[in-house]
């Protein structure tokens, strides 16, 4: 059977392995500024600033991928 | 936290922490914003196409899902690359006690060297500053080299002020060994 590619099954695919690296992104960074910063606010404030801008992008990637 | 791991010796007081200048992380997260936008200026070149060859290249009804979905992955990655970038730039650093060095070099995630020189075994601090930036700027490299068997040197580029650097740790140097030979001369007797 042939296979066949449409944009639908491209942009889930792309959306899978983007929140997979995504997951494993996150927790890659908070291991590091927890382990080895020297200053709580600053790591509050990188991990706090990183979530804020990274959930509303995750958010409207999950929203078009239901659209498309 | 770094400080809790890290343990330092009874009195032993941190003198200074050094992370790479500013100039270092301004440049990375300036690279990181265009490389963001690029995908902007395409859209912006695809919108100045005659509108005879526009809608078989574009139908904005139907592929606007796909082409904000495209967007928000672009900037989610590009994010994770600024992320990245201020990571190893702000664990990057040099904590300078009145006893020692420690050097921890952040390369990458899951890639990081610590060296720690203790001051009394230290001998030339070498400082370059090359370049109209780094003159400008007052940024450059720092190397020393420690008088341990093995002849270790250690060398770390774009430190802030590296002569106000060169001449702390040169005073930290005389105070520590002028403490050693106190005790070593109270041991004798």
């Amino acid at each position: 059977m042939p296979l066949e590619l449409n944009l639908d099954g491209i942009v889930t695919a792309i959306f899978y392995i983007v929140i997979g690296i995504y997951a494993l992104f996150c927790a890659v960074l908070y291991f590091h500024w927890d382990a080895y910063s020297i200053d709580k606010n600053v790591t509050k404030l990188t991990l706090l600033l990183f979530f804020l801008g990274s959930l509303p992008l995750v958010a409207i990637m999950s929203i078009m991928v239901l659209i498309i | 936290m770094l400080f809790e791991k890290t343990h330092l010796e009874p009195d032993e007081k941190v003198l200074k922490i050094v992370r790479p200048h500013w100039f270092v992380i301004t440049i990375e997260l300036f690279i990181v914003f265009v490389v963001a936008i690029l995908p902007l200026f395409a859209l912006f070149a695809v919108a100045l196409l005659p509108d005879s060859v526009m809608p078989t290249l574009f139908e904005p009804g139907k592929q606007l899902p796909a082409i904000t979905f495209g967007l928000a992955t672009w900037l989610l990655l590009t994010l994770m690359g600024g992320f990245l970038a201020w990571t190893d730039y702000y664990l990057d650093l040099w904590i300078i006690t009145d006893r020692r060095i420690m050097v921890i070099d952040q390369i990458s995630f899951f890639n990081r060297n610590i060296s720690i020189f203790r001051l009394e075994r230290m001998q030339d601090i070498e400082v370059t500053v090359k370049g109209f930036l780094q003159t400008f700027l007052n940024f450059g490299t720092i190397s020393a080299q420690t008088a341990s068997h093995t002849m270790q040197n250690f060398s770390s580029t774009n430190m802030p002020d590296p002569r106000g650097l060169q001449t702390l740790i040169q005073r930290a140097m005389d105070a520590r060994m002028q403490i050693v030979t106190l005790k070593a001369h109270e041991s004798d007797h």
